[in-house]
């Protein structure tokens, strides 16, 4: 007699399929904890029941969700790859239906790869716009996008205007390389203003991250006339803690939890609190020397489109080839290096002489007389 | 011996092989299928309950396991306590080789044990990460049912996936 109600069953044979005696969710979770994309695709080259398993059940999709929830936005995705095109259509067949999970098959098996295993390089591709800088063009944004203090015996950095209330915040907006990256860390210099008497560091007390798209598609990215720094254009679609920052001139490495993926190719770096007075005009401001975005750029191999009507996008697989980027230890390459130098000295030699020394720029780096403006400093 | 019924507190368990094991009330009820079946029937008399699709092989085996981890629960948490028994399950899961892994997992979802069952899925997993389609198709024993055209289309359609695969070792 069967107590339990436990039928007895035919004991399992050498060969037989495992899967036919498994319940259906028991190989879903022997499969759901393969976290290696590689390995999802070749079990679906196990069997064809094994194929339609992993295609049923979006294992794929679902591996990509748990590592970026930020995937759950995508609306469809469309694979424009080589011979395969697929653009997801709406329709209610089965054979409809199933192409799809294909294709989110594929595409998000890919994805997970590039997650995971493209090259790790930084990632900004050119400053956008700061809330608010002091001396225009000279500490502007773009200054961050260089990693040396000094170019040609000039210094190199942003700064914001002055404020008295040191609680008032700053912005600091840059486009990435592509529009879908996966950033894991993001390094920050503040400056240090080594022509001031007792050389202050303007840090911020900690700074916070937003990454997201342009609201509207594309247009009026370069507008450097513009001085509010546009938070009503950029949809963000991720924001980080809290992280202190020191006051100290080193590049300071701020490591997200998570790595994360950008979406929309935006990222802003807020500046939370001024610590440092500027001696001069009593008022508090924050200057930064370098800013590098570190992480995996997903294109050319993947782009996405944003709808605009709601939050969410689609996700294009364009390539099935790993890209390569040429070596950048830096964030500037070399010839980018020289432009800014040339442009310093170009910019030294047309007469700006009075501009410069007013910011107690000068040959004379350690004459502590430099003012940050006003007074014109007799050179020698 | 008195024939009244007393408020036992073990209960017997008959394997396959017609081995019988006198298990604590407290470790049976690990067993999912077991409480449930003593929750619903609870004037069900406690005669030894047949398990025709389990060997005593493991069947001692998951009755260790589950005395191990009642021991771990009832002290007091602490990281000590979790490592203790992290270590234990590993040492179960690398003295397991494949087949005696799969006919436990059957076993443990016969019976309805979920943290065991969690772990074992956890063990195959680890040992099915980067291996060749050739050993995963061996180690479920898998019959493959494609073509030879199909096959080597679906890997030209993720080629990347097929590199550095670790070499078969069984």
């Amino acid at each position: 007699m069967s107590i339990l109600g436990l039928k007895r069953t035919k004991k399992m044979k050498n060969g037989v399929d495992f899967l036919n005696f498994l319940h259906h969710d028991l190989l879903l979770k022997i499969v759901s904890s393969l976290d290696d994309p590689s390995d999802l695709v070749r079990f679906s080259a196990v069997s064809r029941s094994w194929r339609h398993f992993v295609i049923k059940n979006g294992i794929c999709k679902h591996l990509c969700l748990r590592m970026f929830p930020q995937l759950s936005r995508v609306d469809h995705v469309n694979e424009l790859v080589g011979r395969v095109k697929g653009h997801a259509e709406v329709g209610s067949s089965n054979f409809m239906e199933w192409e799809a999970l294909e294709r989110e098959h594929r595409v998000y098996a890919f994805l997970a790869r590039g997650c995971l295993s493209f090259s790790v390089t930084e990632c900004i591709s050119e400053a956008i716009i700061a809330s608010s800088t002091d001396n225009y063009p000279e500490e502007s944004i773009d200054n961050t996008l260089e990693p040396r203090d000094r170019v040609a015996q000039i210094a190199s950095y942003w700064s914001s205007k002055g404020q008295s209330d040191p609680a008032v915040p700053e912005t600091l907006t840059y486009k990435l390389a592509a529009d879908l990256c996966v950033i894991t860390e993001i390094n920050i210099r503040p400056f240090r203003a080594y022509f001031q008497i007792g050389c202050p560091i303007y840090s911020a007390r900690s700074v916070r991250f937003h990454m997201g798209h342009l609201k509207t598609s594309r247009d009026n990215l370069g507008d450097e006339s513009c001085k509010d720094s546009g938070n009503d254009k950029f949809v963000w679609t991720y924001t980080s803690q809290e992280f202190p920052m020191a006051q100290e001139n080193v590049l300071q490495n701020f490591k997200l939890p998570e790595p994360v993926l950008c979406i929309g190719g935006i990222l802003q770096i807020e500046l939370l609190g001024r610590v440092q007075r500027q001696e001069m005009d009593g008022l508090f401001y924050i200057c930064v020397s370098h800013v590098q975005v570190v992480g995996r750029r997903l294109s050319p191999a993947f782009g996405i489109q944003i709808l605009e009507s709601s939050d969410k996008f689609v996700l294009e697989a364009l390539s099935y080839k790993q890209p390569t980027f040429p070596e950048v230890t830096s964030s500037v390459s070399s010839l980018q290096m020289r432009l800014r130098d040339l442009e310093q000295i170009v910019n030294f030699l047309r007469g700006n002489v009075v501009d410069v020394v007013e910011h107690g720029y000068g040959w004379n780096v350690d004459d502590e007389e430099s003012d940050e403006e006003e007074e014109v400093i007799h050179e020698e | 011996m008195s024939t009244a019924t007393v408020e036992s507190k073990k209960i017997t368990l008959r394997t396959a092989d017609n081995h019988e094991f006198e298990v604590d009330e407290a470790i049976a009820m690990e067993f999912g299928t077991v409480k449930t079946f003593f929750d619903e029937n609870p004037d069900a008399s406690r005669e030894p309950i047949p398990l025709p699709n389990i060997s005593s092989q493991y069947l001692s085996i998951i009755i260790e396991y589950c005395k191990s981890h009642l021991a771990f629960r009832v002290r007091e948490s602490s990281s000590s306590v979790e490592d203790g028994a992290k270590a234990y399950d590993e040492e179960l899961i690398k003295s397991l080789d494949n087949e005696s892994l799969k006919e436990l997992i059957l076993a443990a979802n016969y019976l309805n044990i979920k943290d065991m069952l969690d772990m074992l899925n956890q063990g195959v997993a680890d040992r099915i990460k980067n291996k060749s389609v050739e050993y995963v198709r061996r180690f479920f024993g898998i019959e493959n049912d494609y073509t030879p055209e199909e096959e080597a289309a679906v890997r030209a359609q993720n080629e990347w996936a097929f590199e550095g695969v670790d070499p078969d070792d069984d």
